[in-house]
């Protein structure tokens, strides 16, 4: 009996350490790819898109027919024959439409139209994941059209919008999130969505470097000499430097290193932000040397939007620790949006009072109508209107001297006047003022308005 | 914390396609008769998994330029300029396509200086003959460039394009 309980104990060891171990693989893979994640990361990433994808589409705005014309400088057949069969192009749009008595130019100028909606739309977080498949759409359609005038540029927006369709880009810095028609609070579709962003621009870096280093120009420094002798990218006479090589090598040689490194040294947190910092210097460099402006601009774009936004969500211990509290109107979607924004971007955290202040915050016990917002320090200092917004951003970035632009009286006058309207800008669950007092509308079953007053009139919703 | 059954779906789909994105990475590439092969190839098309990144890797290619003369029925010649403003986004857009010439096919090729050809012929309704050349430029590496030798132009590609009768189409004669 003694020999089958030694037996049974050295079988179940090995198979319980398996057991353990594979908890702690699928525990720490859950923790990296499914704890919420702040969205602003992807609120800076649609915004940077969106400037850049507009200006280009207004860069090219005055060769349209040039680009995507079927008699432009290259012409449809070349194109077909080098895109895939079925990436959609305009020549697809003009042949549906021409039975409406659309011509090739009336389609061209609507498409355009229709493209430069979406990216203001898109820019602007209006309707967002519409405007995004709307934007990846057109973007594809005309890069196809005009396949063999795409460069670096184009291929990192494709890439870039493909991710837009499915991560949460309205989630931060949008109309969207000023109409109440998405939270931007943390999720685990932004820490994926993220992640396949990190991974993606991890592999496009670390791929690059390798076949650079592949090739003994990236080692000899003759790369750097070749681009920068190029007369169509060269914004320098750089002859110079076939009398000082050793430039041109260095050169060489830090970019293998930054652009291979980025794969590891972009993961850990102590080297990250250098890392990627180094990275946005490598691109401005381009800009400066090369006049690649585009094509370092949605770089710089990506690298700071994937690594250098915060994207850990503030924990609300360490926001009590600081001892700072913001007491605001939580109906007001504006007033809402913008907390929202302090608290995500913000060094130090605070707690966020959007309804019943007079209960949960003893300093402003007995306030019932929050007709401006309200500050109160760890010291119990309380600021109110504009003096508490600054000094709501003065905490939050740790940045005192903000503090006193409240005392500039136009600034003072345009927070009075906003405070006053900000139900016109937006009010959750349709709420109105009437006399002073708040009055909630609601929508019955039958989809019949009634208005009633709430328990406690002043108190706002989250 | 445990995944839910619609994350998990999420995080299969976004490691399968960040599988499509390292084969691009690594130039294996997805082209064939079979569905699925298809299939991979145009979904990484759509969604940009297929890129390889290889700027200005392993090598960085020479600069290359297009002229374009043409001549009429009475044997006149003169010369056009592809872009008249090179420093528009238009102009150095096209001057990467002149970058990639040398690497193309020769079925692109012709494809390509035939597009130019009808251009010009639609420009100059009474050119007759557009003859359509390439050149790449010869840099000197730094060594040869302090030794006093400087870039020159190799042609690497010309062809001659006649209007047809019936007007707008060209013809490659060489």
């Amino acid at each position: 009996m003694n020999r089958t309980i030694a037996h049974s104990a050295m079988v179940a060891t090995p198979r319980g350490e398996l057991k353990g171990r594979w908890a702690s693989i699928r525990s720490a893979a859950t923790r990296f790819l499914a704890t919420p994640a702040s969205p602003l990361p992807f609120g800076v990433l649609r915004i940077g898109l969106g400037l850049l994808l507009i200006a280009q589409t207004l860069a090219v705005a005055p060769n349209l027919f040039d680009f995507y014309g079927s008699l432009g400088l290259i012409q449809a057949p070349v194109v077909d024959a080098i895109v895939w069969p079925l990436t959609p192009r305009l020549s697809w749009v003009i042949a549906a439409l021409s039975p409406l008595g659309f011509d090739e130019p009336a389609v061209i100028r609507l498409a355009f139209v229709f493209h430069l909606l979406s990216a203001m739309a898109f820019l602007l977080g209006w309707r967002t994941r519409v405007a995004a498949v709307c934007l990846w759409i057109t973007n594809l359609t005309l890069m196809t059209t005009a396949a063999p005038h795409t460069y670096g540029f184009d291929m990192f927006v494709k890439i870039a919008l493909f991710y837009c369709m499915f991560a949460p880009i309205g989630s931060a810095l949008s109309f969207d999130v000023i109409a109440g028609r998405t939270s931007g609070a943390a999720s685990s579709g932004a820490r994926l969505s993220l992640r396949v962003l990190q991974a993606h621009l991890a592999v496009v870096y670390a791929a690059t470097g390798i076949e650079k280093a592949s090739g003994i120009q990236w080692w000899n420094g003759e790369a750097l000499w070749r681009t920068w002798m190029r007369a169509d990218l060269g914004t320098i006479d750089f002859s110079w430097v076939a009398w000082t090589p050793w430039i041109a090598a260095i050169g060489c040689w830090t970019t293998l290193v930054l652009e291979i490194g980025y794969a590891i040294f972009i993961w850990p947190k102590r080297t990250r932000t250098w890392w990627a910092l180094a990275i946005v210097a490598l691109h401005v460099g381009i800009v400066l040397t090369l006049g690649l402006v585009a094509f370092a601009c949605i770089m710089i774009v990506l690298t700071f939007s994937a690594w250098l936004v915060p994207y850990e969500p503030r924990s609300l211990r360490a926001a009590r620790q600081s001892g700072f509290t913001v007491a605001y109107d939580g109906s007001c979607r504006v007033c809402r949006s913008v907390v929202g924004l302090a608290l995500a971007v913000g060094r130090c955290g605070f707690t966020p009072v959007g309804r019943s202040h007079g209960r949960r915050i003893p300093a402003l016990a007995g306030l019932l109508d929050l007709d401006a917002m309200r500050t109160v320090t760890r010291d119990g200092r309380i600021s109110a209107g504009a003096d508490a917004f600054f000094s709501m951003w003065a905490h939050v970035f740790g940045w005192p001297w903000l503090q006193k632009l409240a005392r500039l009286s136009p600034v003072r006058a345009g927070y009075s006047l906003f405070a006053k309207h900000r139900r016109s800008f937006g009010c959750r669950s349709g709420c109105a003022r009437r006399n002073g007092v708040e009055i909630m509308i609601r929508r019955d079953v039958f989809g019949q308005t009634r208005a009633d007053r709430p328990a406690n009139p002043t108190s706002a919703l989250w | 914390m445990v995944m839910s059954a619609r994350q998990l779906s999420w995080t299969i789909a976004a490691l399968l396609h960040f599988a499509l994105v390292v084969c691009g990475a690594v130039h294996v590439g997805f082209r064939g008769d079979a569905f699925l092969l298809d299939f991979l190839g145009q979904y990484s098309d759509l969604s940009g998994a297929n890129n390889s990144y290889s700027f200005f890797a392993p090598a960085v290619s020479s600069q290359s330029r297009v002229s374009l003369a043409m001549r009429d029925v009475g044997g006149n010649e003169w010369e056009d300029a592809l872009l008249h403003d090179p420093a528009t986004v238009f102009g150095w857009r096209t001057a990467g396509i002149l970058d990639g010439f040398p690497d193309f096919s020769d079925q692109l090729r012709r494809g390509l200086t035939a597009s130019w050809a009808s251009v010009m012929f639609g420009r100059h309704p009474l050119a007759e003959e557009v003859v359509v050349s390439v050149e790449v430029e010869a840099l000197p590496t730094m060594a040869d460039w302090r030794n006093g030798t400087r870039s020159a132009w190799k042609p690497v590609y010309k062809g001659a394009f006649r209007r047809k009768d019936d007007g707008d189409e060209s013809n490659n004669r060489s």
